[in-house]
């Protein structure tokens, strides 16, 4: 019986083999990335549900003054950019899966410039927020 | 023919003619067993949750823009449909976040993944999520009732 180490056809390793293959190129990263935001939205989130129920109903100077706070704003940013990092990605692996060809570039372009949007949106807000409040 | 998937669908009838074969999974044929409902759940309360946060985007633009955005967004989001809107916005993310960590331990331990233990750890699942789900509520309705009585 011969062993199939004893002639390599091919002399590349198993991971240079894989890199760039399947339908997105890059499926490794992909499925770290959204796990690695998983990490960090997890605990960022529990944190803004707590600070939400802390705030109530509070009026417009009161939240102003909360996410003005340094440590504030950062966790907010960093809750808002990871969401949607994560967003992204999650519905790109829906797209993946139910829809092909054209209709996912369509779809996949409608998601990232969606989430994008929404993204820079909520990051300009709390820079205003925290750097120059609205008075009136 | 849009999808080649189909040259493997091609079956016959009892009289003999061609007949396209349906495509698999039909999923209405299975029995709902807990891990694939909360699967299933996962991925809507995934897509659900991103028009979730799009509510907390309009806060948050409401705030940066002024005190009268800020109470009309405010208006809203406490009116009876808009608390109801936001409990399932809680319950999808409890669901999304308790899934979340149980694909986040089998991703990192590869444990805990035999038949029996998914259907026993989905049940244990579906009670913490209904737990913080309703914990939260709980909280929520007491703070509103105690500002009532004052």
């Amino acid at each position: 019986m011969t062993t199939p180490l004893d002639h390599p056809t091919i002399l590349r390793s198993n991971l240079g083999r894989m890199r760039q293959l399947g339908a997105g190129h890059h499926i490794v990263e992909h499925w770290k990335a959204e796990r690695l935001t998983a990490i960090g939205t997890a605990p960022l989130s529990i944190w803004f549900i707590v600070q939400m129920l802390r705030l109530g109903d509070a009026d417009h100077k009161d939240v102003v003054q909360w996410a003005g706070k340094p440590v504030n704003t950062v966790l907010l940013l960093s809750l808002m950019i990871l969401t949607f990092h994560h967003m992204q990605m999650g519905l790109q692996v829906i797209t993946s899966d139910y829809s092909r060809g054209k209709n996912k570039t369509i779809l996949d372009l409608i998601i990232k410039g969606g989430t994008f949007f929404l993204g820079l949106l909520s990051v300009i807000s709390i820079l205003k927020i925290a750097l120059a409040p609205a008075k009136k | 023919m849009s999808d080649i998937r189909e040259t493997f669908y091609v079956g016959h009838t009892s009289d003999g003619s061609l007949k396209k074969r349906p495509m698999s999974p039909h999923l209405q044929v299975y029995k709902p067993i807990p891990s694939m409902s909360l699967s299933i759940l996962n991925r809507i309360t995934g897509a659900a949750l991103s028009f979730g946060s799009a509510i907390m985007v309009a806060w948050l633009a409401s705030a940066a823009k002024g005190p009268k955005s800020f109470k009309k967004v405010q208006k809203v989001t406490g009116s009876f449909p808009g608390q109801l809107v936001l409990f399932g916005f809680s319950a999808s993310f409890f669901l999304h976040f308790i899934r979340g960590i149980r694909h986040l331990v089998w991703d990192s331990t590869a444990k805990r993944l035999e038949k029996e233990e998914i259907n026993q750890d989905s049940k244990i699942d579906m009670i913490s999520i209904s737990a913080l789900t309703l914990g939260l509520w709980t909280i929520i309705i007491g703070k509103k009732l105690g500002k009532k009585k004052k």
